[in-house]
């Protein structure tokens, strides 16, 4: 496949269950510890498709969608939510910035893994 | 009252208010100190709990990843073992070997039939060749009959002294010379049938033996083959199992990974929850009734008493609580689940494996194609054996054939004399019927004669069939040797390049049982890191252990009456997020939204959105 997924998560639980679930189905996995570390790494790389956590440091994970969707490089790059929240008023502010899915938290690996097929469609 | 009274009782009564508020007042400090004490170490434990767990998730999520690794490892060797030996494909090497098989088969019954049709030419022929022995002995007592005659004849002409029947003794010594000449024919041909027939009794004894051997040869092959054919479906039935089974498993596995995964996160729940319940402890810490600052604008604050909102946050610990006994289940079972499949893959693989004593007593240890290539080995020294009896067959043909070109020309020798004979016989006659009387004995002798040169042609007839039978069957195994012969070189190349063919794959056999060996260590490496993880669960007890101390503190700081006493401008809750109950499969836990679809649409695929991805998937 081939296809670079960005993960971006200070939970480190939560980001290696992510990349662990996303790499046995056969994507390559950048991880970032929050908003910030995830623009540094950027950096213009290519990435096919962003998972993002909410509630993080430094920058969140809504400055962090409403950033990347500003670069062009990534203005219809698919951004899924995955946090632990599930507030209708906070989904509708994902959408807002941006985001292309929500996932709360706890994930399944097929939930993932179906979601990943859904937004990003195979090179 | 009086005024005196009065002045007592208000000092009293202001002395016992003093009193009560000093009480109050040293309550009030004493709760204050409590929860000054306490809150900050629960708010550092609870920190430091926190934090130590993470390693511990991790840990977990580590082992779960070897697990898996183990497992993806362990399931392409079998598919790819499986695959190679062909049970589900056409072109795998027990597929070919069973053709092979068939094939053997074939020809090892058409070898044993060649081997029959060729001992009844030889029998055929040796029967001519008894036939013809009799008959030579036949005639030389013919021979000695008519020499019997001729002097009987001599005898008879020399009593009479006319010189008219002189005729007699003429055709008498003719017919003595005659004799003779019959009896050293038939004395060569019986000698050359003689010959004829040693040399094919010896060479029919040892086709006799060499066809019998050959025979049970041939048996012992098709049981060879029989047993390669049996041993190759069993071990066709095995990798089908294999393929079936640890599909079965991986599935099973993958299952219980998913809640593992699952539960690995509940670190960050408990996190988040955890961060929710020591801000607000921070929060009881920075009340103003606790620092005694405070003014005005604390007059109109929701209050509440410390009692409540410590109880809460002991109610929130105990919550945690409860949810982490139940990922501990979880993920216990789970791991439970993964262990007992990897224990049945263990014992679905001993039947490949030398046993515990080393013995290779398991049912698929030995080569399927072993018995094969013994079959091949034998098949290799059935055609050779049967190559040597061919060339004894030709060379006794062969002998045959000169013997039966000799007696053709004897043959016309007898013909020639058996013709002079009657025309003698017929001259006799008719001079003994001249000489009337005197000629009556030679008239009978003459008679005699004829009959024998009648019996001649009989002979000279049932010989010349004789040999015709011979020459016609010892040309046809003289052309069948030569084809044989050729045949043999075919099937020699034949039996070579399916002795190669058999070669390759028993070392494919070998490269099945070196991947089936390592699939059983990776399948081990798996029960080892099942076992490990399982073990490591153990962390979810002492992290229970230390929430329940937690709470127990908390809720102990409670109970005292100074803290119900205690009004704090705390909200039970601070308005922050706290994660929900930890569970995946929550209605509309996913969401994509109408900007995907355009996303999506933009990158031109829409068809894969209308596949549904569970009832959790809502679409805006």
């Amino acid at each position: 496949m081939g296809q670079t997924i960005m993960v971006v998560d200070d939970s480190t639980s939560v980001r290696k269950m992510v990349a662990f679930t996303l790499e046995n189905a056969g994507y390559t996995v950048v991880e970032a510890e929050n908003g910030l570390d995830a623009l540094e790494k950027l950096n213009g790389s290519p990435v096919n498709m962003f998972i993002v956590d909410l509630n993080m440091p430094h920058v969140n994970g809504f400055e962090l969608t409403r950033s990347v969707r500003a670069m062009d490089q990534y203005r219809f790059t698919p951004i899924v939510m995955l946090t632990t929240e599930s507030l209708e008023e906070k989904k509708r502010e994902g959408k807002a910035a941006g985001a292309t899915g929500w996932i709360t938290k706890p994930f399944k690996p097929d939930q993932l893994i179906g979601v990943v097929k859904k937004v990003m469609p195979e090179a | 009252m009086d005024n005196h009274d009065f002045e007592v009782w208000e000092s009293t009564e202001k002395a016992v208010l003093a009193a009560g508020e000093q009480q109050v007042a040293d309550t009030h400090q004493s709760a204050v100190e409590v929860l000054k004490t306490v809150i900050p170490e629960e708010i550092d434990s609870l920190e430091i709990c926190v934090q130590d767990a993470e390693s511990d998730f991790m840990l977990l999520g580590i082992g779960l990843r070897t697990v898996h690794a183990n497992v993806t490892e362990l399931t392409e060797l079998m598919l790819g073992t499986v695959k190679r030996m062909g049970s589900d494909t056409q072109g795998g090497f027990l597929d070919r070997g069973r053709r092979i098989l068939n094939e053997s088969m074939a020809e090892i019954q058409a070898r044993q039939s060649e081997v029959k049709a060729n001992l009844d030419r030889i029998n055929a022929l040796m029967h001519d060749i008894e036939k013809l022995h009799t008959t030579s002995k036949q005639i030389k007592k013919f021979a000695k009959w008519l020499k019997t005659v001729a002097l009987t004849m001599l005898v008879e002409n020399a009593r009479t002294i006319d010189r008219s029947v002189n005729i007699f003794s003429d055709v008498a010594q003719e017919i003595k010379d005659l004799s003779l000449n019959i009896s050293n024919i038939a004395n060569d041909v019986y000698k050359n049938v003689e010959k004829a027939q040693g040399v094919h009794s010896i060479t029919r004894e040892e086709i006799f033996t060499g066809i019998s051997r050959l025979e049970s040869l041939t048996n012992r092959i098709r049981a060879t083959v029989q047993e390669s054919t049996h041993d190759t479906e069993e071990l066709m039935r095995f990798s089908v199992d294999i393929i079936e089974e640890s599909g079965r498993r991986s599935r099973a596995i993958s299952l219980e990974v998913a809640e593992i995964v699952v539960g690995v996160q509940f670190h960050d729940n408990m996190k988040q929850r955890i961060v929710n319940v020591t801000d607000i402890l921070d929060d009881v810490l920075s009340a103003p009734e606790l620092n005694g600052h405070l003014d005005a604008s604390d007059k109109d604050t929701i209050k509440n008493p410390a009692s409540l909102i410590i109880r809460a946050q002991a109610d929130k610990l105990d919550s945690i609580n409860l949810e982490l006994d139940s990922v501990y289940k979880t993920n216990r079972i789970a791991l439970k689940k993964i262990q007992g499949e990897v224990d049945d893959l263990l014992q679905g693989l001993r039947p490949m494996l030398p046993d515990e004593k080393g013995f290779q007593s398991n049912t698929f240890t030995q080569d399927p194609f072993s018995h094969l290539k013994d079959a091949l080995t034998q098949l290799h020294d059935l055609l050779h054996r049967g190559e040597a009896l061919y060339q004894q067959i030709q060379k006794a043909a062969d002998q045959v054939s000169d013997i039966a070109a000799d007696l053709s020309k004897l043959l016309g020798i007898v013909r020639s004399i058996s013709a002079d004979t009657h025309n003698k016989a017929i001259n006799s006659i008719i001079a003994a019927n001249r000489e009337g009387e005197k000629g009556g004995a030679l008239k009978l002798l003459a008679q005699a004669m004829n009959d024998l040169a009648t019996q001649s042609d009989g002979f000279s007839s049932e010989v010349e069939d004789i040999i015709t039978s011979i020459i016609f069957a010892a040309e046809e195994i003289s052309r069948k040797d030569n084809k044989e012969t050729n045949q043999t070189d075919d099937q020699n190349s034949a039996i070579t390049s399916l002795s190669t063919v058999i070669n390759d794959l028993s070392m494919e056999y070998e490269n099945f049982r070196d991947s089936s060996l390592a699939a059983y260590n990776r399948a081990k490496e798996l029960k080892k890191a099942t076992d490990t993880t399982l073990a490591s669960l153990e962390f979810f007890n002492g992290l229970s252990r230390k929430i329940i101390e937690y709470r127990d503190r908390l809720i102990d700081t409670a109970q005292g009456p100074e803290q119900k006493a205690l009004l704090l401008s705390v909200e039970l809750e601070n308005g922050a997020h706290v994660p929900g109950k930890h569970a995946a499969d929550q209605p509309n836990n996913i969401i994509l939204f109408e900007e995907a679809k355009r996303t999506i649409r933009e990158n031109g695929d829409i068809t894969t959105l209308d596949v549904t991805l569970s009832d959790n998937v809502e679409l805006f």
